[in-house]
């Protein structure tokens, strides 16, 4: 079985694109209640922009990802795209140079970008942000090897990382001002990174 | 309050597009955009380039400061917002000249996060060496310096940084003098009244006709203490006080010093500051070698002041007073 490569990438870019032409309202609407109510806009622009590089994206998959990190910083400068880029970036430092990663490595990559934006971001798991979306999905992941599997542990652990925070408020960013608010409504990152599974498992 | 404005959502672009236009020998707009404004023509090859950026808003800083002797290349953002990762991207890919970029930009959440992802992501392409300005005394104490905002202070880590690097120094070196300009530079201010964020359309804080707030941020952060508006020696000594306190200055030491407005507040009330803090500096023994009045750090029409110290040595004296042009300031 071959791991994680450019081709990957290009599948992954197009598959997240096609869920969010459909369901970039819902993030939109949610983020408006607790935040700016950009983040539908943020990702689908994002998406869109990488849909348009992605048949010219290099085999180096460093490479590849700072491609990708760097169209993404042109096209959105908001707080969530701004992850997204670290992310990308941090995935690019992490395969610079080889061709492929193995899908064992998807818990390591996972792990580092979530310590680059809990630094950068000045975010602590607990605060109710994608990071504790993130931080499930790690749990999960480590020791698996098949991407399938890995993709369903994945959304089950999103799936029970929102139903637990669902009642606690938001410490963090525009939302913790509006913390009562928060209580009973789900962290518009959270549902961003369960969307953008389900578009990698195509349900 | 009232404000000049075609469309609020172009406050920042057309006032860049009209200083460019104004001052073609120091400023162009860097091609493809339309909020990255460096030097004209190429980066000289074998010189550190000097990159800066944040929020419009604060004219002469930053892009103002990008000339000879200065700046090489700024990123702008919204009034008051970070500029983007791909324009700071841009503004360090332009002032890069293959000897190294150095980064010197105020201490806020959002340009320390952009900045250093740009950074990140040029890391193959550019050597980049930053030095965050931390000069505002008011925003944290001492022994938690590194939470403290840069205000105008910055502009004198600019000036000594860029005339570092137009006198050949490597990153290593430029960066180091930078840091002990940053070192040495310590500001208060005080507000008086507010200024109004163009798409907003409101006052960014309320203040009464007969108050001042003490030590203020320049985006209207809160100060450490709001008083009646006091006699001007008064306001003088509640800026000089707190910096002396913060600084280890022996006598005999020399300074340079600025008495900066924050945007209202014009010229004569500047000077009537200054006999008093030249006084205050005197009966201590400290020399002020370099001093600079007026208007060299705004927030837009922002009424106060600003007092900087920049505690200086031979080599930082040196860089001050090197030659350098901007629209603003000449040496």
């Amino acid at each position: 079985m071959t791991g994680l490569t450019t081709q990957s990438l290009r599948y992954g870019i197009s598959a997240v694109l096609t869920v969010l032409e459909r369901r970039h309202d819902e993030l939109t609407v949610l983020d408006g209640k607790l935040g700016d109510g950009d983040l539908g806009i943020t990702l689908l622009k994002a998406f869109r922009a990488l849909e348009g590089i992605k048949d010219t994206l290099p085999l180096d998959l460093g490479a590849a990802f700072m491609a990708c990190a760097t169209r993404v910083s042109e096209v959105s400068s908001s707080s969530f795209g701004n992850l997204l880029v670290m992310s990308l970036t941090v995935a690019s430092k992490r395969y610079k140079g080889s061709q492929e990663a193995h899908w064992s490595d998807m818990a390591g990559l996972v792990q580092q970008a979530m310590d680059t934006m809990s630094q950068r971001g000045k975010a602590n798991l607990g605060d109710k942000t994608v990071l504790d979306a993130l931080a499930g999905i790690v749990e999960v992941a480590e020791g698996l090897s098949d991407p399938d599997a890995i993709l369903e542990q994945a959304m089950q652990a999103v799936s029970s990382v929102l139903d637990e925070f669902r009642d606690r408020p938001s410490r963090i960013g525009r939302a913790r001002i509006f913390a009562e608010r928060s209580i009973g409504l789900d962290d518009p990152g959270m549902v961003a990174a369960q969307i953008m599974l389900a578009g990698l498992a195509q349900v | 309050m009232k404000k000049i404005s075609n469309d609020p959502f172009d406050y920042a672009e057309e006032a860049l597009k009209g200083l460019v236009r104004a001052y073609p020998q120091y400023y162009q707009l860097v091609e493809g955009t339309t909020r990255v404004i460096s030097r004209p023509g190429e980066a000289k090859p074998g010189k550190v380039g000097i990159v800066s950026g944040g929020g419009s808003g604060h004219l002469p800083i930053f892009t103002g400061y990008v000339g000879p002797g200065f700046l090489d290349a700024v990123a702008n953002g919204d009034v008051f917002a970070s500029p983007s990762v791909s324009q700071i991207s841009t503004a360090i890919r332009t002032a890069s000249g293959d000897a190294g970029v150095l980064l010197l930009y105020g201490n806020y959440g959002g340009d320390v996060m952009n900045f250093d992802m740009a950074s990140d992501m040029l890391e193959d392409e550019v050597q980049c060496a930053t030095v965050v300005l931390a000069d505002d005394v008011a925003s944290a104490p001492l022994s938690e310096r590194h939470k403290r905002r840069g205000v105008a202070g910055m502009v004198f880590t600019f000036k000594i940084a860029g005339a570092a690097a137009e006198a050949g120094l490597n990153l290593a070196e430029v960066s180091r003098i930078a840091q002990k300009a940053a070192d040495g530079c310590r500001s208060m201010g005080v507000a008086l009244s507010p200024c109004m964020l163009p798409q907003v359309g409101k006052p960014t804080f309320e203040i009464a006709d007969d108050e001042m707030e003490v030590g203020m941020g320049i985006h209207g952060e809160p100060g450490v203490a709001r008083t009646k508006l006091a006699p001007a020696n008064d306001i003088a000594d509640a800026m000089i006080e707190p910096l002396l306190k913060d600084i280890d200055l022996r006598r005999g030491s020399r300074v340079a010093l600025l008495v900066n407005s924050l945007g209202a507040t014009p010229a004569e009330e500047l000077f009537i500051l200054y006999n008093r803090i030249a006084d205050r500096l005197v009966d201590t023994g400290i020399e002020i070698a370099f001093p600079l009045v007026g208007r060299y750090a705004t927030s837009m029409e922002m009424a106060g002041v600003s007092t900087t110290l920049l505690a200086l040595d031979d080599e930082l004296e040196s860089f001050l007073t090197a030659p350098a042009a901007c629209a603003f300031w000449k040496v």
